[in-house]
């Protein structure tokens, strides 16, 4: 499986991608918002794990230019946060169509979920 | 002006008002004591006329009698020629000046002599006055007669004449007339205009009227009044009716009683005049009185009036005011103006509100710059959270991929190691949602997501994770659920608070015969939850702090509870957040009991 991490945090998308990988799926990483938004719109992931807290282009600004992406799926998408959101906001983030979101820190096991779930 | 002056006015107009009452009683008996007066002094007058009447026939009487026995005797005797007596008798008529003629008659009724020589042989032995007096009696007429020869009304007054031997051998007639009555009456009326003055007969024949337009010996109109006066005991008697032209008269009337010689003729003198005149003065008072009373009540009336809007109005203004202030309406409207306590009560309160107004927007102020604390406070703590739950992430990851022997093989150490690591960032991500949580609570800004939830679902779930975890003790949880209603809450709050006390529980109950129980019920208006253990139980001196933040029973170095000392704070807010209480309940000895509420019905 192709998997897409977009945080700012490299330890994370460090630590995650090396999980990933070592139980076989391939990984891309972007530290920048932007720059993995663009990413995830050139080339075609089957998963991809966003960060909504991040500088200059957020996780929201990555959700809102993708889901204006007709030919996007945003169910390929899973959120990522350590903020925290009450109901309300995280109602609006599932609103815009993304796969599930997912509360930080996140145990080994639920990334392994995931994982399972998307192929 | 003072209140007190103006209660002063008020009295003034009362006291004026129960002045006049009197005033107004003791007028009314002054015009009847007024009325009676005048009324008997007319009487009095009508009287006095009619005695005038009396005593001028009476001398006729005397004069009849007089002349009839001189005559006959000493002055002229019955020697004298006829010429020689008529020349006295013609003296005596011109000296009292009371008859038109005198005349003698012989015993056969004829005309024998005249003092202004009428009708001399005329027989007039059938008229009354010669067959009267023929037979010796001294006669005179009831009615007047009307004379022919002279055209003026004539009481005929005649009386026996004798001869030496003492017999009757003629008649002399005295011719009165009647004018002279009339002249004695209206003298009255002279004196006394505008009476009316009416001299009636016995038979209602009008003798004398001082009316222009009544003829003499005519009925008078009204007769049946006369008839049941006439009728009546009563000599004299007064009433009051209406003229002819509109207005009221008072009548007076006075039966003949007779004076001396003169036995009267049962006539009747009436006097009547207008009550205008007659109580002019009487009615002039009423009336002024009337206006005076007018004018006192009316400026009693205006006065009480002005002083009563004075005041109400005012207080009803104030009052008004108030009622806005009550429902936190500062923008008033004091009337000021008329000087009284009430302005200055006006003028205090308008200032008190200016005050609270003040006040309130200084608390106002004071609450946004608390609340903008809070926000910042909140956004402190959810920004902090965040900081610390990112570092966690890969600490967790690398930790758990570490022991899952992903990045190689590990010794025993080094997993015992990682597990301390594990189960430490376990703790540190419970705390970091622990102060969140509490932050939250604290400004209020932690938001509910309630939903109808059945008991049953509320619980079973939860329960079933918790026995999984307190399997690992042994210790025993069971559930009691005797509802089965649905409650209105946000049912992962709820649960936090379940799982909390239940690990608790689990934390302070003796390993392999511990026992948990949960028990859910409903009273009248609420869902009680109740958590039981057989644990050590809660020391009464440590309960009354035990819902405080950072609140531990045991602070030792060497203690064998965990927890943040978070988690029975933020299970009070919680619970206060759906309306309900949360409690120790004191009277469970067997170990440790807590109870709380969660209202059915919530604001």
């Amino acid at each position: 499986m192709n998997i897409l991490i977009i945080d700012d945090n490299k330890d994370i998308t460090d630590a995650i991608s090396l999980f990933a990988e070592s139980v076989g799926h391939s990984c891309v990483v972007s530290n920048d918002g932007k720059e993995g938004c663009n990413m995830a719109k050139k080339e075609n992931f089957d998963l991809i794990l966003l960060d909504i807290a991040m500088p200059e282009f957020s996780g929201y600004d990555v959700l809102n230019t993708l889901k204006n992406d007709s030919n996007f799926d945003m169910k390929k998408i899973v959120v990522i946060t350590a903020s925290n959101l009450d109901n309300l906001q995280a109602e609006k983030i599932e609103l815009l169509g993304i796969y599930k979101l997912v509360r930080k820190p996140m145990s080994l096991d639920s990334l392994r979920d995931i994982f399972s779930e998307f192929t | 002006m003072r209140l007190g002056t103006l209660i002063i006015i008020l009295c003034i107009s009362l006291v004026s008002i129960s002045l006049l009452i009197p005033s107004f009683l003791a007028l009314s008996s002054f015009s009847e004591e007024f009325e009676r007066t005048v009324t008997s002094d007319i009487k009095n007058l009508t009287s006095n006329a009619l005695d005038k009447v009396n005593r001028i026939m009476n001398a006729r009487i005397i004069d009849i009698k007089f002349l009839t026995s001189n005559l006959n005797l000493n002055l002229v005797g019955n020697n004298n020629s006829i010429k020689e007596k008529i020349n006295y008798l013609r003296d005596y008529e011109i000296q009292t000046q009371m008859y038109t003629s005198i005349s003698i008659y012989d015993f056969d009724g004829i005309k024998i002599g005249d003092t202004r020589n009428l009708k001399i042989g005329e027989d007039e032995s059938n008229e009354l006055f010669f067959i009267e007096a023929i037979q010796g009696k001294i006669y005179h007429d009831k009615i007047p007669e009307e004379s022919k020869s002279l055209g003026i009304s004539i009481i005929h007054f005649s009386g026996p004449m004798y001869d030496e031997n003492g017999n009757v051998d003629g008649v002399l007639l005295l011719n009165f007339s009647l004018s002279k009555i009339s002249d004695i009456l209206s003298e009255d009326v002279i004196y006394s205009k505008p009476i009316e003055v009416h001299l009636i007969s016995n038979e209602g024949l009008i003798l004398y009227s001082s009316h222009p337009h009544t003829g003499i010996l005519t009925e008078i109109t009204e007769l049946t009044t006369y008839q049941n006066f006439m009728q009546s005991t009563d000599k004299i008697i007064s009433f009051f009716d209406e003229a002819d032209e509109g207005y009221e008269l008072l009548f007076t009337a006075v039966k003949q009683v007779g004076f001396q010689q003169y036995d009267g003729d049962e006539w009747v003198l009436i006097f009547d005049l207008p009550t205008a005149v007659l109580f002019e003065k009487r009615d002039s008072a009423v009336i002024t009185f009337i206006i005076i009373a007018g004018i006192i009540l009316s400026i009693s009336v205006v006065a009480s009036f002005v002083i009563a809007t004075r005041i109400s109005n005012p207080i009803r203004n104030l009052e008004r005011e108030m009622k806005k202030v009550s429902i936190s309406n500062y923008e008033i409207n004091v009337v000021s103006g008329g000087g009284t306590e009430i302005e200055s009560m006006s003028k205090s309160f308008e200032k008190m509100v200016i005050d609270i107004k003040k006040g309130q927007t200084q608390i106002q102020d004071q609450l946004k710059e608390l609340k903008k604390i809070d926000e910042q406070k909140d956004e402190f703590a959810a920004m902090v959270s965040h900081e610390l739950k990112t570092p966690i992430v890969p600490i967790q990851l690398y930790t758990e991929m570490l022991l899952d022997g992903h990045l190689g093989s590990l010794d025993d150490k080094q997993v015992k190691a990682l597990n301390a690591i594990h189960s430490n960032i376990e703790t540190l991500n419970e705390l970091v949602d622990d102060v969140l949580d509490v932050t939250k609570l604290e400004v209020g800004r932690l938001t509910l997501n309630k939903n109808q939830v059945s008991v049953e679902e509320l619980v079973s779930k939860n329960i079933e994770s918790l026995k999984i975890f307190a399997k690992e003790k042994n210790i025993v949880l069971e559930t009691d659920l005797k509802t089965s209603g649905k409650i209105f809450c946000d049912s992962k709050r709820i649960n936090q608070v379940i799982s909390n006390l239940i690990k608790n529980s689990i934390d302070f109950v003796p390993e392999n015969n511990g026992l948990i129980k949960l028990t859910v019920e409903k009273n009248a208006k609420s869902f009680v939850f109740t958590i039981t253990d057989n644990g050590s139980g809660i020391p009464i001196k440590n309960q009354e702090f035990l819902f405080q933040k950072f609140y531990k029973i045991d602070t030792s170095p060497t203690r064998k509870h965990g927890g943040t000392g978070l988690g029975l704070t933020i299970c009070k807010g919680l619970i206060e957040s759906h309306g309900g209480k949360i409690w120790i309940d004191k009277e469970y000895t067997q170990g440790s009991c807590f109870k709380f509420t969660i209202p059915e019905v919530q604001s």
